[in-house]
């Protein structure tokens, strides 16, 4: 048969079928970069506090000595060692953003979900809170949070202020999911195959959760990886506008703040947490390009 | 006399598949030719090299050659084709709908059209002289209007009219008539001949509607899977094809078996029932309707969409085991009917064993009693589900089956719609249309349902396709005591499918009766404009009529004899202008 030649590709045929090939395996290598980033950091995030012999809060050397074969990123004005204050306030970002936009997405995911089988009332109202959710300037939501919930430990074993970050997040970035999810279910309730699920007999329930739900999860993931990459920013940023995570506890946008008026003496205490925030951001990045490309193709 | 059109041996590939194989043909002035094939068999892509289109997809010609009026065009890039072929090709693109500029009014992008060729701006008296070509009428109204206000078969002409624009001596016409109802679709054909006639023109008609192409070409080349399997005069190759492939296809046509018979469906595809191919359909041992009998009912039915009136007292009735067609054209309200019947539309007027349908997604005992069958084959399974999962979760949900009993029932009824192996563990994006409404019907009869309602069942899907799932309908319902609602524009598949006819026009049902005398002695105007649109259907019917062919003869002989009649009216017509 001539109609169809195996998988692989002759030397020499280009042309868009090929390329079009080929962009799908860039896109596959891009979302295995981003995860591979993500993954390896997570990982040096987790052991690099724990194997190091001493601790972030440990004054071992004279303050702001330059990166050495002792001290590989240097140490901070204290004398605080960075390699080892860098990977575990990396944990400490790292777990909050996952965390965070974990919760807002499925929180509001789910509601977005129940609002479509929801009397128009009722979806009108959630329409109408998700709108005025996301009106709201949130870094003003941020600090209002921060100073409500003080820097008070308010799970135990979190840092300080963790928590109060934490909610403040999922409240600011949980309206997109249940916008998301309610305008797409909306039109997929539409669809023939809900038609004929109905007409067998099935509760509103199974159609939400296994006829309509399973068909946007690829669409709420994809917007959780670009959410994920603001929210990096934010939570770095967080700490210049003094409602971080409270010191001793290091956080990356908080070693950044303090060193920042050093920069002309000692670049590393506050260039080098400023590269792991970027090499967190591009990993998702790379892994919400690939997703939401594959979508919208 | 050199051609118009000259495609010698021409291969394509997108990619590292190859689309086309040494495909040729050619076309003089005045000519017509129709290039013939099912989903996939590299029509369009015959076309889409013709017109230089082939870069947008990615394709390339690797060898052959395509001269258009003695000018090799084959490696021509599509921009010097617009300044060589102006004037020369045109090309009525697929779906009017969508090729149309929704937000431009009818009368700026005539004028736009006729622009690009003259010099100067075009005046209002030639956009008139342009819409009267096609046998609109140029009113100011018209002018002004927006594609999504006119009819489908408006839009089809006002896309001829682009086309003509550039006064063009060859034009290309890609599914000219598909989504168009039957009367329409006659007119538009009509239109493409007179227009060949007057203007000299050569034309290439794609489609897969074997009626359209006998209709408007005087030459048919059959496509399958990239190559010319055969070619010929369309009145010949239509009443005696020597192919294989042409023969398949011919006979799969619903109209060239007699009702009462399997349609001949090809067996590698996926049809199960082997033995089914061409036999008779056996009639089944009915017990007489007792009161026990499931029915539905809809008594003087009225049904509006706010305030516009979609049906006026309809009234019919159907018990299991009776099979019932209702046909008319789009915007008859045949398929708000079927969502009545179904209980997916809300009516005091449809009841079900005598009680009313509650509202649509309440829980009622007679829900499962009628099932639906939708015309989109794909998106009428859930996407992300596979077959088994699909139909093992309308048993377990519906009859209340254990798990490991409810796969076991998934699988005898996946089965017995001819699904088995591999297949029921691939989601609906690797099944074709076909398979896809096969696990419809599964799904369906997974509720166990005494009344099946089919929208439309096969519109979606390719002739020999059909062909299967018309024969599983059939099996299916001789084989239990099934009511059948069938749903179509297509009279042929009604034809096979129902012992009673309901024809809709306007929302109002004009004739009803016997499958039989409906079919062969329509009494209504419009029922004898939807019979006489179908030559074959009058050949059959006359056939039927004068005692030509007699219950238990073989098939197979019937639909040679079938092949001999001289039904090509419409074709012999043509090649003579």
């Amino acid at each position: 048969m001539t109609d169809i030649v195996g998988p692989s590709i002759p030397a020499g045929t280009p042309q868009a079928a090929t390329a079009r090939r080929g962009h799908t395996v860039y896109l596959r290598v891009e979302r295995l970069v981003g995860l591979v980033i993500e993954a390896a950091l997570a990982l040096a995030f987790i052991i690099v506090p724990v194997a190091s012999p001493i601790s972030s809060s440990d004054i071992t050397s004279l303050p702001l000595a330059p990166p050495s074969a002792e001290h590989l990123f240097g140490t901070d004005q204290l004398g605080r060692d960075i390699f080892v204050r860098t990977f575990e306030a990396g944990r400490i970002d790292l777990g909050l953003i996952l965390v965070s936009i974990a919760a807002a997405a499925v929180g509001g995911a789910l509601l977005g979900l129940f609002a479509a089988y929801l009397p128009p009332i009722g979806r009108m109202v959630i329409s109408r809170v998700t709108d005025a959710t996301m009106a709201f300037p949130y870094i003003v939501l941020v600090i209002g949070l921060a100073a409500a919930l003080g820097n008070r430990e308010l799970i135990s074993g979190l840092p300080r202020g963790a928590a109060a970050i934490s909610i403040a997040v999922v409240i600011a970035c949980w309206p997109p999911y249940t916008r998301l999810t309610l305008s797409r279910a909306l039109v997929l309730r539409e669809r023939d195959s809900i038609i004929a699920a109905r007409v067998l007999g099935y509760g509103p329930m199974r159609i939400l959760f296994s006829h309509i739900g399973p068909a946007l999860v690829p669409t709420v993931v994809s917007y959780a990886a670009t959410q994920a990459v603001a929210t990096t920013a934010l939570v770095g940023s967080l700490a210049f506008l003094g409602v971080g995570i409270a010191p001793p506890t290091p956080e990356l946008g908080q070693m950044m703040a303090e060193n920042i008026a050093l920069l002309p003496v000692a670049w590393w205490p506050s260039i080098i947490p400023g590269v792991v925030v970027l090499i967190l951001g591009v990993g998702f990045a790379l892994m919400a390009d690939s997703t939401s490309e594959r979508n919208t193709r | 006399m050199t051609a118009l059109l000259d495609v010698r041996d021409v291969n394509v590939t997108i990619g590292a598949t190859k689309v086309l194989t040494d495909v040729s043909l050619s076309l003089y002035r005045g000519e017509a030719v129709g290039i013939l094939g099912e989903t996939g068999s590299g029509k369009t892509m015959t076309m889409r090299s013709i017109a230089g289109l082939l870069g947008t997809v990615g394709g390339r010609i690797d060898s052959g050659s395509i001269h258009i009026n003695g000018r090799d065009i084959t490696h021509e890039s599509l921009r010097s084709r617009r300044r060589t072929l102006r004037g020369v090709v045109s090309m009525v693109p697929q779906g009017s709908m969508s090729s149309l500029d929704p937000l431009q009014r009818i009368g700026s992008q005539v004028s736009e059209a006729l622009q690009l060729t003259r010099a100067g701006k075009a005046s209002d008296a030639d956009v008139r002289h342009a819409l009267h070509a096609v046998r609109l009428t140029p009113t100011a109204s018209l002018l002004r209007s927006r594609p999504h206000e006119l009819s489908g078969g408006m839009r089809q002409r006002v896309m001829i009219a682009l086309a003509l624009a550039s006064q063009p001596r060859l034009l290309l016409a890609d599914e000219p008539t598909t989504a168009l109802d039957a009367s329409v679709r006659t007119s538009i054909l009509d239109l493409f001949t007179e227009l060949r006639v007057e203007r000299q023109l050569g034309l290439v008609i794609i489609s897969h509607d074997i009626n359209a192409i006998a209709s408007a070409t005087d030459r048919v080349i059959v496509m399958n899977r990239g190559r010319v399997v055969e070619t010929g005069r369309t009145s010949e190759v239509l009443a005696n094809p020597q192919d294989p492939y042409t023969q398949e296809l011919i006979s799969a046509l619903p109209e060239r078996t007699p009702r009462g018979y399997y349609l001949p469906a090809r067996r590698s595809t996926d049809d199960p029932n082997a033995t089914a191919n061409g036999g008779h359909v056996p009639v089944p041992a009915r017990s007489m309707p007792t009161a026990g009998v499931s029915t539905i009912e809809a008594q003087a039915l009225d049904f509006s969409y706010g305030d516009r009136q979609i049906l006026h007292d309809i009234s019919v009735r159907v018990r299991a085991g009776q099979r019932l067609g209702i046909v008319g054209e789009s915007g008859s309200g045949k398929s708000t009917l079927a969502r009545l019947l179904t209980g997916v539309l809300p009516s005091r007027q449809v009841t079900v064993n005598g009680t009313p349908w509650r509202r649509f997604g309440s829980s009622q005992p007679e829900r499962h009693e009628v099932q639906l069958i939708l015309q989109d084959p794909f998106a009428s399974l859930t996407e992300t589900q596979t077959a088994l999962a699909t139909v093992q979760e309308a048993c377990r949900t519906v009859q209340k089956l254990a798990r490991s009993a409810a796969r076991q029932r998934a699988l005898e009824l996946l089965g017995s719609v001819g699904l088995s192996g591999d297949l029921v563990h691939r989601r609906p994006a690797q099944l074709s249309g076909g398979q896809c409404q096969r696990v419809s019907i599964a799904r369906a009869l997974a509720a166990n349902p005494s009344i099946l309602i089919a929208d439309e069942p096969t519109s979606a899907l390719d002739l020999s396709v059909q062909a299967g799932i018309v024969n599983l309908l059939l099996t299916l319902t001789t084989q239990r005591p099934l009511g059948l609602v069938v749903v179509s524009h297509d009279l042929a598949v009604i034809s096979h499918l129902s012992d009673t006819i309901v024809v809709m026009e306007r929302g109002c049902i004009v004739e009803s009766g016997p499958t039989d005398q409906v079919l062969f002695q329509p009494k209504h105007p419009y029922t004898r404009q939807l019979v006489s649109a179908n030559p074959w259907l009058a050949a059959n019917a006359e056939s039927n009529l004068y005692g030509k062919i007699r219950p238990g003869a073989d098939a197979s002989k019937l639909i040679e004899a079938l092949g001999e009649q001289p039904v090509m009216v419409r074709a012999g017509s043509a090649s003579d202008a």
